[in-house]
């Protein structure tokens, strides 16, 4: 079967909430994600979302992308920006290499910055 | 995982330093239950029907499992640790329900622009059955 040429994009809007509830998830409770104060001091100077909340984000996107008919095999990406917590994220991705499988993939800012870049390769499950 | 009993987590009475760590050796296992609870959270956070007990969880709640078996791994930790980057290879799919077990290893310690850049391999397992494998790139504070 053919791969999809685009990784559907999805979003999530976050907020201190969110923050909360992926420290939840993770058992990350780091002060720079979920203690305006402490963030306050920091090199931010406000809270930013946890990185793997994004990175989450955007395998949520290729499952939903996918479906049962291809599986998600490897990723590899890093983390290039902070995204302050507040502002939705939105992650797509772009097939590059159908032979291989292999996707670009990425998590935006509401401005276009890229917070996450990387890459994934798929193959039919 | 072998059946041996689990490493445990790497505690220690002050945050993990980063001359500290073994370069090449596991150091920490800490073992994570997929339970509703988290695919509950899951559910609230990316939306989407919630994954019920037996039936395969989302590729990310794993993700999340190992990044929490992660925090618990090593302990305490300097605050101000950046996550730089991730690698990751899936194996098995997890159902909810499941207990994963993370290993963790440290796979390179390198100094660049006078920042301390760790690599920590990690193995997750469901029983006996590989789940993901890769590597965390960290910035470690101290």
């Amino acid at each position: 079967m053919s791969l999809p040429d685009t990784i559907a994009p999805l979003e999530l809007a976050t907020s201190p909430d969110t923050a909360q509830a992926y420290g939840e998830l993770t058992f990350d409770f780091n002060p720079i994600h979920v203690d305006p104060e402490f963030a306050a001091q920091s090199i931010f100077g406000q809270c930013i979302s946890h990185g793997t909340m994004a990175l989450n984000l955007a395998i949520e996107a290729c499952e939903r992308t996918f479906g049962t008919a291809v599986d998600l095999t490897s990723l590899k990406i890093r983390f290039s920006r902070p995204m302050p917590v507040g502002q939705t994220l939105t992650a797509g991705g772009q097939l590059t290499d159908p032979e291989a499988g292999t996707y670009d993939i990425w998590v935006t800012l509401p401005d276009g910055t890229r917070t996450l870049e990387g890459s994934i390769t798929a193959a039919p499950a | 995982m072998s059946g041996t009993e689990l490493m445990g987590p790497a505690l220690k009475d002050t945050p993990w330093t980063f001359e500290e760590f073994p370069e090449g050796v596991p150091m920490a296992e800490v073992a994570v239950e997929l339970n509703n609870e988290r695919a509950a959270l899951w559910a609230g956070l990316y939306g989407g029907p919630q994954a019920q007990p037996g039936e395969p969880a989302p590729r990310g709640l794993a993700v999340a499992a190992m990044m929490e078996a992660y925090i618990r791994a090593i302990q305490p930790r300097p605050p101000g640790n950046v996550h730089a980057g991730q690698t990751l290879t899936f194996f098995g799919k997890p159902k909810v329900g499941a207990v994963l077990t993370a290993r963790f290893t440290v796979v390179k310690k390198e100094m660049k622009k006078e920042r301390r850049w760790l690599t920590l391999g990690v193995e997750m397992f469901d029983g006996e059955e590989k789940v993901l494998a890769g590597e965390i790139l960290s910035i470690w504070a101290a």
